[in-house]
C-alpha cells in the first residue's frame, strides 16, 4: 500500500525527444493506411480490448484533422497528443508528480471505454 | 543594546515592552565593553542568523572583535540540527561525493534548487541506471540474434516441409530460454554485453540467477499484454524499469561494453 500511496515522479525533459517521435509518428501514420501498426496481444489472444486499445486509431484520426473520430476511439489519444505537444514545445513544469490512485483511476476510466467501445460492457 | 530575557529579541531603548513575545519590558543589561571579563548575560537564541557552522555564538551586547567570523551570507547561517535551507543550498557534511561515471545524483538527494543542477540520467547505489535507448539497442541485437535462426527455418517451413515451422517455434523458444538464463546467471545477454549493460537486483546488485533470469523473461509479457506500454516505461521511470523489472525487483545498470559474443567471456 505504501507503493501504491507514494506519488509517481517524472522528469519531463527526458520525454521530449519521445514526444516529438510520438507526434511526428502520428502524422506519418495519419497518411498511411488504416490498420498499419502494432496488433494489441491482449486483445489478439484474447478479444479483449486492453486500456490502451484504440489509443492508435485516436491519434491518427486527430492528427488526420478528424477529431471527434479521433476521441470516439479513445480520449486517452488525444490528452496524449495535448501532453506531447506542450512537451516537445517545452511548456509546463520539468518534473511532475502523479499520484498513484489518479492514475489507476484515469486507466481503468479508459479501459471502460474501451470495453464499451467494442461492446463488453 | 538591550534584549528581552525572555526571548532574546533586540529591544529598543523606548520600548515597554517585547515586540518578540510581547512581555513588559525586562531588560538585560548592555555586555561590558571590549576587555571587561564581567559575568556575561546568558545567551539568547539569536532571532535571525545563527553562527557559522563549528563557531562559538557570542554573547549578546558583546563587541565583536576584529578577525571575528565574517558577516553571514545572505538568509543567514543554517540553524544547528535542520532547518529551511536558504535556496542556494548547503553542503552536506563532508561535501558532496564525487559524481558517479557519466551518471547524475540521485534526484532528491540534495536540497532542491541547491547546489548543483541534475544532469540527465539516473544514478543508483548499483551505478548508472542504462536509459531506455541503450536498452532498446540491447533487446534488437538479441532478437536479430533469434531471428537470424528462425527465419530460415520459417522460410523452409513454407518452402519445403511444415516440420521447420515447428522447429523454427521450437528453435525461437529455446534461444529465449538460453538468453534468459544467461541474463540470469550474469546479468547480460550477448546484446547486453555488446552495448554495455547488466541486469541486477536492485538490492543487492548481483545477477539474479538462472531461474529468476526465466521468470523475469516470462514477466515481459506484462510490458507486451497492454499494447506494450511496460516497454516505454524506462523513458519516464525514475529507476528506469519495465513493468517486468518493476515485478522482479531488477535493474538495468551501464558497465563497460565488450566485443560481440554469444557465450560469456570463460565460459
Amino acid at each position: 500500500m505504501n507503493a501504491l500511496a507514494a506519488p509517481y515522479e517524472i522528469d519531463v525533459r527526458r520525454l521530449r525527444t519521445p514526444a516529438v517521435i510520438f507526434l511526428a509518428g502520428g502524422l506519418l501514420l495519419a497518411h498511411l493506411p488504416a490498420g498499419v501498426g502494432l496488433p494489441c496481444p491482449l486483445r489478439t489472444l484474447t478479444g479483449v480490448p486492453c486500456p490502451l486499445c484504440g489509443v492508435t486509431t485516436s491519434v491518427r484520426d486527430t492528427l488526420g484533422g478528424r477529431v471527434r473520430a479521433g476521441f470516439t476511439a479513445a480520449p486517452l489519444g488525444l490528452v496524449l497528443i495535448v501532453v506531447a505537444a506542450a512537451i516537445a514545445a517545452r511548456w509546463g513544469p520539468t518534473n511532475v508528480r502523479f499520484l498513484r490512485p489518479i492514475v489507476l483511476v484515469g486507466v481503468a476510466a479508459e479501459w471502460c471505454f474501451e470495453l464499451h467501445r467494442f461492446h463488453f460492457i | 543594546m538591550n534584549y528581552c530575557s525572555q526571548c532574546g529579541s533586540q529591544l529598543q531603548p523606548e520600548d515597554t515592552s517585547c515586540r518578540g513575545c510581547g512581555r513588559a519590558v525586562s531588560v538585560t543589561p548592555a555586555a561590558p565593553s571590549a576587555g571587561d571579563f564581567g559575568t556575561p548575560a546568558p545567551p539568547p537564541p539569536p532571532p535571525v542568523n545563527y553562527p557559522p557552522p563549528g563557531a562559538v555564538a557570542p554573547m549578546p551586547g558583546s563587541v565583536q572583535m576584529e578577525g571575528g567570523y565574517p558577516p553571514p551570507p545572505p538568509g543567514g547561517y543554517p540553524p544547528p540540527g535542520g532547518g529551511v535551507p536558504p535556496p542556494g543550498g548547503y553542503a552536506p557534511p563532508g561535501g558532496y561525493p564525487s559524481a558517479p561515471p557519466g551518471g547524475a545524483y540521485p534526484p532528491g538527494a540534495y536540497p532542491p534548487g541547491g547546489g548543483y543542477v541534475p544532469a540527465p540520467g539516473a544514478y543508483s547505489p548499483q551505478g548508472v541506471l542504462a536509459d531506455w535507448g541503450p536498452r532498446a539497442l540491447g533487446l534488437l541485437i538479441d532478437w536479430g540474434l533469434t531471428l537470424v535462426v528462425v527465419v530460415p527455418l520459417i522460410i523452409l517451413g513454407a518452402a519445403v516441409n511444415g516440420v521447420f515451422r515447428l522447429l523454427a517455434d521450437l528453435a525461437g523458444l529455446v534461444i529465449a530460454i538460453l538468453l534468459a538464463v544467461q541474463v540470469g546467471q550474469t546479468g547480460q545477454s550477448p546484446g547486453m554485453r555488446t552495448i554495455g549493460l547488466k541486469c541486477i537486483n536492485q538490492s543487492t546488485g548481483q545477477p539474479i540467477g538462472s531461474g529468476l533470469g526465466v521468470v523475469r523473461a516470462i514477466a515481459h509479457i506484462v510490458d507486451s499484454i497492454i499494447c506494450y506500454i511496460g516497454w516505454l516505461f524506462p523513458l519516464w521511470d525514475k529507476s528506469r524499469q519495465t513493468l517486468g523489472d518493476k515485478i522482479m525487483s531488477t535493474v538495468v545498470v551501464r558497465v563497460p561494453s565488450q566485443s560481440f559474443s554469444l557465450m560469456p567471456p570463460g565460459s
